[in-house]
């Protein structure tokens, strides 16, 4: 699959936009239960990370073009073309994310307003990235389930690499763990029944693409999202492993998702 | 003063020598995998057993595409950096390699297929009309090479009124997309 670059980059950027959602979720759910120098060490990692994130989605789009040079002028065209504004928004959802942890680390706080702001952006940025697939020539992109797969898709892997980046926290408070464990339950199965809902029934063609493939894709996030259950909805003391194994198998249905998504291109 | 070009292609005379092609790919310097006109062979029809023999309604014809230079131009919207754009002189679609950053975004939007990603140059390219010939009055070179005169060129204006308004057959995408500014004959079979 020779358009591994665009794989990368909206995997990325879709996680880092989700990313930011979900940890403005979880310090609202989080700040009344966890000491706040406990909490900013968290926060400050994770919008680190989903800097860095994002940053190495767009280097790597970089690879896509055929001349790189060029590259400034890919928002040229605002008025009418949803790469461009795809582009736009996804730079834009960079600097906030970039300023917030400047200015988290400086005021040893996590700065929400500017992470709202960057969530925004990002929200924008992709859909602008679900339009600019559904606006071509593909029929199997056609239609609203591309965007609402891209949406979906930040939402899973957001709730991925937030939950990773929390779970020693979690892990040593009950109290923290048990703030975030329905909310998390009850946005990765949402995110999980109408991604299903729409990519792998409603007129979407995707799975019609390759059915074996998209067989082992939904059992794999079907298999996640039941043992992320098992393993969060009753109190237990739950195994890690195992929650990295629930984490894990979300994360490869989603990248076999994507892959199944770029076949027309291939 | 603004003009629009087109082509016109008679169906009914083509015989997918693909002399248009070639002449096309002299003149343009294209190498292998980059085709500024492309040229769609279509079968059809079957054999059904009669007595103790066969009928048949089998037919072939071609269909030689170039560059509509349409009016809607679906390359020039979707095109992130401008490099996309359309001559408001000449009606003439054509990439500003000066702007174009190879993100082959137009390839996704066209549905004719006439974009072609220039691996050597990393940028697009595309049928130009012949712009620096047509400038000179003479004629493109595909127009020129045709045996059969299957194809003709001019202002949009005046191939409508010498050749009829189809844009459409049943294999290519609907005129209302893009508006090209194409004029077709249909092959019987076409229509």
């Amino acid at each position: 699959m020779h358009s591994w670059s665009l794989y990368l980059f909206n995997l990325a950027i879709q996680s880092a936009v989700g990313g930011c959602i979900l940890l403005l979720i979880y310090n609202g759910l989080l700040n009344k239960v966890v000491v706040k120098d406990v909490l900013h060490r968290y926060n400050s990692k994770s919008v680190f990370t989903l800097a860095i994130l994002s940053i190495v989605g767009l280097v790597i789009s970089f690879f896509h073009l055929g001349y790189p040079l060029h590259a400034f002028n890919a928002i040229n065209n605002l008025g009418s073309s949803w790469l461009s504004r795809e582009i736009f928004f996804t730079s834009i959802f960079i600097v906030l994310l970039c300023l917030t942890v400047l200015v988290t680390w400086k005021k040893q706080q996590l700065n929400q307003p500017l992470l709202v702001l960057g969530s925004i952006a990002g929200v924008v940025a992709v859909y602008s990235m679900g339009s600019l697939y559904s606006n071509t020539i593909f029929t199997e992109w056609n239609g609203v389930n591309t965007i609402v797969g891209f949406y979906c898709t930040a939402f899973v892997l957001g709730t991925v690499v937030i939950s990773l980046l929390f779970l020693p926290l979690l892990n040593k408070a009950a109290e923290a763990f048990q703030a975030i464990k329905m909310p998390t339950l009850l946005i990765v199965l949402s995110a999980f029944i109408v991604q299903f809902i729409f990519m792998a029934t409603f007129g979407s063609g995707i799975a019609a693409l390759n059915i074996s493939v998209s067989l082992i894709r939904w059992i794999c996030s079907a298999v996640a999202a039941i043992l992320l259950v098992y393993l969060y909805y009753p109190r237990r003391e739950s195994r890690i492993e195992l929650v990295y194994l629930a984490f894990g198998l979300m994360l490869i249905g989603e990248l076999i998702g994507k892959y199944l998504f770029y076949s027309p291109l291939a | 003063m603004s003009v629009q070009y087109g082509f016109f292609f008679d169906q009914t005379l083509c015989s997918g020598c693909h002399a248009c092609q070639v002449s096309c790919n002299d003149k343009n310097d294209l190498e292998a995998g980059r085709i500024f006109r492309r040229i769609i062979e279509t079968e059809g029809g079957v054999f059904t057993p009669q007595n103790k023999a066969y009928t048949h309604n089998v037919y072939s014809y071609f269909t030689s595409l170039a560059c509509n230079h349409c009016d809607n131009p679906k390359c020039v919207e979707a095109c992130p950096s401008g490099a996309m754009h359309k001559n408001p002189d000449t009606g003439i679609v054509s990439v500003n390699q000066n702007r174009c950053i190879g993100c082959r975004y137009c390839t996704w939007a066209c549905p004719y297929g006439a974009p072609q990603y220039n691996e050597a140059a990393g940028r697009m390219s595309k049928c130009d009309f012949c712009a620096d010939l047509v400038a000179e009055g003479e004629a493109p070179a595909c127009v020129a090479a045709c045996p059969l005169q299957a194809l003709d060129y001019g202002p949009i204006e005046e191939l409508r009124a010498k050749y009829g308004t189809v844009a459409e057959t049943k294999d290519l995408p609907l005129a209302s997309i893009t508006n090209p500014n194409l004029v077709i004959k249909p092959h019987k079979n076409a229509r």
